[in-house]
């Protein structure tokens, strides 16, 4: 095989090669952005499923964030209240919160434009 | 094409590819586990040849520390912290002001061309949340230096914080000088250290200011009151070894009123020991000890008030590219820790990320765990997503 033979068969296998690893990565990115609208849309059912019987989504600046599951199996009185029967005004949950756009314009060429293709330099 | 070139440009395509794989599976993990979808939206078009083509994000502070449904509401009570010390004037005493510097440029009205970009300059209005340690002070810097060429702006303060009280040999100067005055005019001055001023005139300036933050516009669309508001971060374990070197004294921070008592505490005969005493003082004192500590994600909700608007976010490598935006040279640091004599000892100018084992990482990122997860749901990796097992 000749140097230049050898670089021809180079180039056509790494040529190949870079064909495949971009067939994964799109099929990856695909499964990415389809997993995480499921996983909004089923973190949504959870997350109304869990505020419609424990009242988590009504909870207050002081105790955010900290329910704890095991405190609560050891806290059967404390279980017991919270089970108490609904009131009129149905928690909202998280379904329709709004994380923030975090979507580029158009066709604008800075650094400022976050997350658009033309924002590097 | 050579061989030799063939083979680089395909190694460089190759690892890109490799790179951004475990990138966006990292990202996934996260999404996974915590159930934050904001950043994916952008990525929709996304081709691999854009490879770190984002180099800035959105991110939404009030979204993120919203108490019922926000990626971070499991801060809120640091958060709620941070407003009772404001409201009691206790916060970051003799600390630095909290400043949203802006301009607005405008290209005629621009009297130098920005040599450091090499481009004509662009019609936009920008303004920064200064995060500390991550490249603030060349930035703020910056902002003043191109009002001198031509820009509108201003310096808004968000935040005066007072001065912690007087002890020790400060206090004994403070009486003599006020025995001399006494006995001068007949009348003592009172003795006391400055106060913070809070819900002052400057803070409801800038909170007026705030209300026009927006996303990045077209040239044509700038409104007089449009601004779209920065912020520099950084991985907090880099960021905590320059906040020991800056909270101990390093220049701007010699009259914070707690460097002497960091040093005499934590320095010790090694880099490692050294830090690892600053990471237990932020377990046993807090990160409210000194302004440099705070985490980020605090900074930035606390600069913009609590108000639910935009901030562009840039990884720290991005300041050169900011400060030649704004037209000041790109590798002029004003504050360079590891520059030799900048810090207090050799010890902490020789103190790098090297020097964390396993265990105090994953200590010092409990303290950070915020910082954490916003890097992260922001899409930008840090240490401690390994650390804390969020990636």
């Amino acid at each position: 095989m000749t140097p230049r033979q050898y670089r021809g068969s180079a180039s056509f296998y790494i040529v190949i090669l870079v064909v495949a690893f971009s067939a994964f990565y799109v099929t990856m990115e695909m499964d990415l952005i389809n997993s995480a609208f499921d996983l909004q849309s089923k973190s949504e059912i959870s997350g109304e499923t869990l505020a419609a019987t424990s009242g988590i989504a009504n909870t207050t600046d002081a105790d955010a964030g900290t329910e704890d599951a095991d405190d609560d199996e050891e806290r059967p009185e404390e279980q017991e209240e919270v089970n108490k029967p609904e009131s009129k005004e149905k928690p909202k949950g998280c379904k329709l919160f709004n994380h923030g756009d975090v979507t580029p314009l158009e066709n604008v060429d800075s650094i400022f434009n976050c997350g658009s293709k033309n924002g590097t330099w | 094409m050579g061989h030799g070139e063939f083979s680089v440009i395909a190694g460089i395509i190759l690892k890109m590819i490799l790179e951004s794989i475990v990138l966006r599976s990292r990202r996934k993990y996260f999404f996974n586990k915590h159930g934050s979808v904001s950043n994916l939206h952008s990525t929709l078009p996304c081709c691999i040849f854009w490879y770190q083509s984002y180099r800035s994000h959105w991110y939404h502070p009030a979204k993120f520390l919203d108490k019922s449904c926000g990626v971070g509401k499991e801060f809120m009570p640091q958060l709620n912290r941070m407003k009772e010390l404001y409201d009691s004037k206790q916060l970051w005493l003799s600390g630095p002001p909290i400043v949203l510097p802006w301009a607005s440029i405008v290209p005629e009205n621009m009297r130098y061309p920005n040599k450091f970009t090499g481009k004509p300059w662009k019609r936009h209005s920008l303004s920064m949340t200064h995060v500390h340690k991550t490249g603030g002070t060349s930035l703020v810097t910056a902002f003043s230096a191109v009002l001198s060429k031509g820009a509108k702006g201003k310096r808004h303060t968000v935040y005066m914080p007072g001065a912690k009280p007087f002890t020790g040999k400060k206090l004994e100067e403070m009486n003599a000088k006020a025995d001399k005055r006494e006995k001068a005019t007949g009348k003592r001055p009172p003795i006391g250290p400055r106060r913070s001023i809070i819900y002052g005139k400057s803070f409801n300036e800038s909170s007026v200011f705030l209300d026009g933050a927006t996303k990045y516009q077209r040239e044509e669309d700038w409104g007089d009151t449009d601004h779209t508001l920065f912020a520099v971060v950084r991985d907090p374990a880099e960021r905590f070894i320059s906040a020991i070197g800056q909270a101990t004294g390093a220049f701007g921070s010699s009259e914070n009123g707690i460097a002497k008592q960091l040093l005499g505490e934590c320095l010790k005969e090694t880099s490692r020991d050294t830090l690892r005493c600053f990471i237990n003082l932020m377990h046993s004192n807090s990160t409210w000890i000194e302004v440099h500590f705070t985490p980020m994600v605090l900074e930035i909700s606390f600069a913009t008030i609590y108000k639910d608007i935009p901030v562009a976010v840039f990884p720290f490598q991005e300041v050169p590219h900011l400060l030649a935006e704004l037209g000041a040279d790109p590798y002029n640091k004003k504050k360079d820790g590891h520059k030799s004599g900048y810090r207090k000892s050799g010890v902490l100018t020789n103190m790098t990320v090297a020097d964390y084992d396993d265990e105090m990482l994953r200590s010092l990122c409990n303290v950070y765990k915020m910082d954490a997860m916003f890097l992260l749901h922001i899409g930008l990796p840090t240490m401690c997503g390994k650390a804390l097992k969020l990636e």
